[in-house]
């Protein structure tokens, strides 16, 4: 198996005594080494919920994962918890939205760094600080040792997140996921933190598994953009020819309604309604009671993704003109 | 009683809101925290103002300061001509004229009142009767966009973020009021839904003759929505004008740095270095000087030594930069 990772039909189910969630509905995606994959998707799109199956992150007691899920080779649903464990943190890693609550308050930025340099690598607790400093250096923070013992709440938002970059980056993953890690930012240091991921990615090669709701911020690290709707994915491909030529009605909404430049004085465009209710799923395509170009036809079935694996290619019976433009 | 609109008093020119010297200091000596310290502006009647900035630099706080919600340390607020507070315009009447809508859509509604219940509530207390006030909700929910039949015996908790968003503005007209002020109201939804309570907006202003105080952290929802823009930094006004001037030339280094934050939405010319390195400090250690100072890629010597006046650039233009120059008419 040659890609890093490989996805086939893919669902995930939380079963709970009242009902079932269905949150993610058949995702079909490889990625390759090195490669930015950006999933773009609104709350309740399960977006997040398919980068947690990446690593098994999900509540295990409720969740059911079908499908095929290979990560570097390793099966991850079939998988026993320890080698589950083992893969965390050493070939995959997270980045959290939120480093406050994904950091832990009470040991220093070194203590939770060299833990995980420890666990993974079996070094000498000398070797795994100077390797603590190197990685504050590389995601850079100033002054590294001083930083090193500090907790968590000691430092700015910015920076927490560069540590918890570098903590996911303590092992050398070749796989990074991404949730939302800069959604809790202010701008300015949004910016700074998207060019530090692009650059540690390029330096080290990494696939990067990127969830975000914000197509600004899909368009300055992708390579390649899935648009996610009601646990599939709707629009794949390039991210050029999807923020280009987007062929599916909901992405197409989307961009309209993304305020930006210029727009000043129009009215948006919007999509009206809201997202499907994932525990009473409809049986044709779940966006047809939002899409303004819907026919009796669209309520039928699920539509398939048309076209090649990896081409850009969308889940939509009705792909509308612009698209071939 | 009606709660029939106020009439304006002080005509077109006079502004609907004056902000003179605004300050709120939090803490005692030792560590204060300066969140607001000596904001003046003005919102002119049938404007949106919006005001952008970082975590930290005031946005917030100043809207509390202006709804009263917590007391300035200093300064004033003036209304339509009128001095709010003792010996002027009462509370209560004010924020009959006044009214805000916060970011947190369920944090502020009261769970237990249906929908009908926190929209006529105002209106109750300002003494219209039950028939009156409950002809005004099944109006207003239409209004923002909500089926009345459907949504008026609802609970907040069964209706989705942008359904609550427009209950809130729903319940910030229930006094006919002429000001809104706006905090972060669309930064907590869905891009989707953000168009919808934007479109809503826009419409209700011209339908209510309302004037807007618009507060967000977003550049591009602030460019779509204001007249005119203000850009704080720690406390202070970096910059103020009228929206098209400022996004064109924007005279403060800070609100270069923030536009050029934003995401090009173009992968073929992405941004390729920060405009800006670390993050805002901390309001408890305020930079001496320019606020701005030690994150300024222009800083010069005197940056340190003493705080910029504001520079008019052109007659509704102004920054606060040792930099700025008056362009010539």
């Amino acid at each position: 198996m040659s890609n890093l990772v490989h996805v086939r039909d893919l669902t995930v189910k939380f079963v709970s005594r009242d009902r079932t969630v269905h949150a993610v509905n058949g995702v079909d995606f490889d990625l390759d080494q090195g490669e930015v994959l950006c999933i773009l998707g609104e709350s309740g799109s399960g977006k997040s919920v398919t980068l947690r199956a990446l690593m098994r992150l999900n509540p295990p007691t409720r969740t059911v994962m079908t499908g095929t899920l290979n990560v570097g080779g390793q099966d991850i649903i079939t998988a026993s918890d320890r080698e589950i464990e083992s893969i965390r943190g050493r070939s995959v890693a997270m980045v959290f939205q939120e480093p406050m609550t994904a950091l832990d308050p009470v040991f220093t930025i070194g203590q939770q760094i060299r833990e995980t340099v420890i666990r993974h690598e079996g070094v000498s607790k000398a070797d795994a600080h100077k390797r603590a400093l190197e990685l504050l250096d590389l995601v850079q923070i100033p002054s590294a040792e001083r930083r090193l013992a500090a907790y968590p709440h000691e430092l700015s938002g910015g920076l927490r997140q560069r540590a918890m970059i570098a903590i996911a980056l303590s092992c050398r993953p070749k796989l990074l996921l991404a949730d939302e890690p800069t959604t809790a930012l202010d701008a300015t240091v949004q910016i700074q933190i998207l060019l530090l991921l692009r650059r540690l990615q390029r330096e080290l090669g990494m696939g990067v598994i990127f969830v975000t709701h914000d197509l600004g911020v899909a368009g300055e690290i992708a390579d390649r953009i899935a648009v996610m709707y009601a646990g599939r994915f709707v629009e794949e491909g390039a991210v050029r020819e999807v923020m280009r030529h987007a062929k599916h009605p909901y992405t197409q909404g989307l961009l309209g309604a993304t305020v930006h430049e210029g727009m000043r004085g129009k009215r948006l465009t919007t999509i009206i309604g809201s997202p499907p209710n994932l525990a009473n799923l409809p049986t044709g395509c779940a966006f047809a009671p939002r899409c303004p170009s819907a026919d009796a036809a669209c309520l039928e079935a699920v539509p398939g993704l048309d076209g090649a694996f990896g081409a850009h290619r969308a889940r939509c019976i009705h792909q509308p003109a612009e698209a071939m433009a | 009683m009606t709660l029939a609109p106020i009439p304006d008093r002080g005509g077109p020119a006079q502004p609907l809101l004056l902000v003179k010297d605004l300050s709120k200091h939090f803490g005692k000596s030792g560590s204060v925290v300066r969140a607001v310290d000596g904001v003046s502006f003005a919102i002119r009647k049938g404007e949106t103002l919006g005001i952008v900035g970082e975590s930290g630099c005031g946005k917030s706080t100043t809207s509390r300061l202006i709804m009263g919600l917590i007391d300035p340390t200093a300064g004033e607020v003036i209304f339509d001509g009128e001095h709010v507070g003792p010996g002027g315009l009462s509370v209560a009447e004010f924020r009959r004229q006044v009214q805000m809508v916060f970011q947190d859509s369920y944090a502020s509604l009261n769970p237990r009142l249906t929908i009908s219940e926190s929209i006529g509530f105002a209106p109750r207390v300002h003494g219209l009767s039950r028939e009156a006030t409950n002809a005004r909700v099944r109006d207003l929910l239409a209004a923002v966009g909500l089926e009345p039949d459907q949504f008026a015996q609802r609970y907040p908790h069964e209706l989705s973020g942008g359904q609550r968003q427009r209950v809130n503005i729903a319940r910030a007209l229930a006094l006919r009021p002429r000001l809104i002020i706006l905090d972060e109201p669309v930064s907590a939804l869905d891009k989707s839904v953000e168009a919808q309570v934007l479109n809503l907006l826009v419409d209700l202003k011209a339908e209510f003759g309302l004037s807007y105080l618009f507060i967000s952290h977003d550049l591009n929802v602030v460019q779509y929505i204001s007249d005119r823009v203000l850009v704080m930094y720690l406390g202070r006004v970096a910059e103020i004008g009228p929206v098209d001037d400022l996004y064109a030339h924007p005279s403060h280094p800070y609100t270069r740095a923030l536009l050029a934050s934003r995401p090009s939405m173009d992968p073929d010319h992405r941004r390729t270095t920060p405009p800006l390195t670390g993050d805002p400090p901390n309001p408890v250690n305020v930079p001496s000087g320019c606020r701005f100072h030690p994150r300024c890629a222009q800083v010069m010597p005197k940056c340190s030594a003493a705080e910029p006046e504001m520079v008019k650039i052109n007659a509704d233009h102004q920054a606060a930069c040792f930099l700025a120059e008056t362009v010539p008419a």
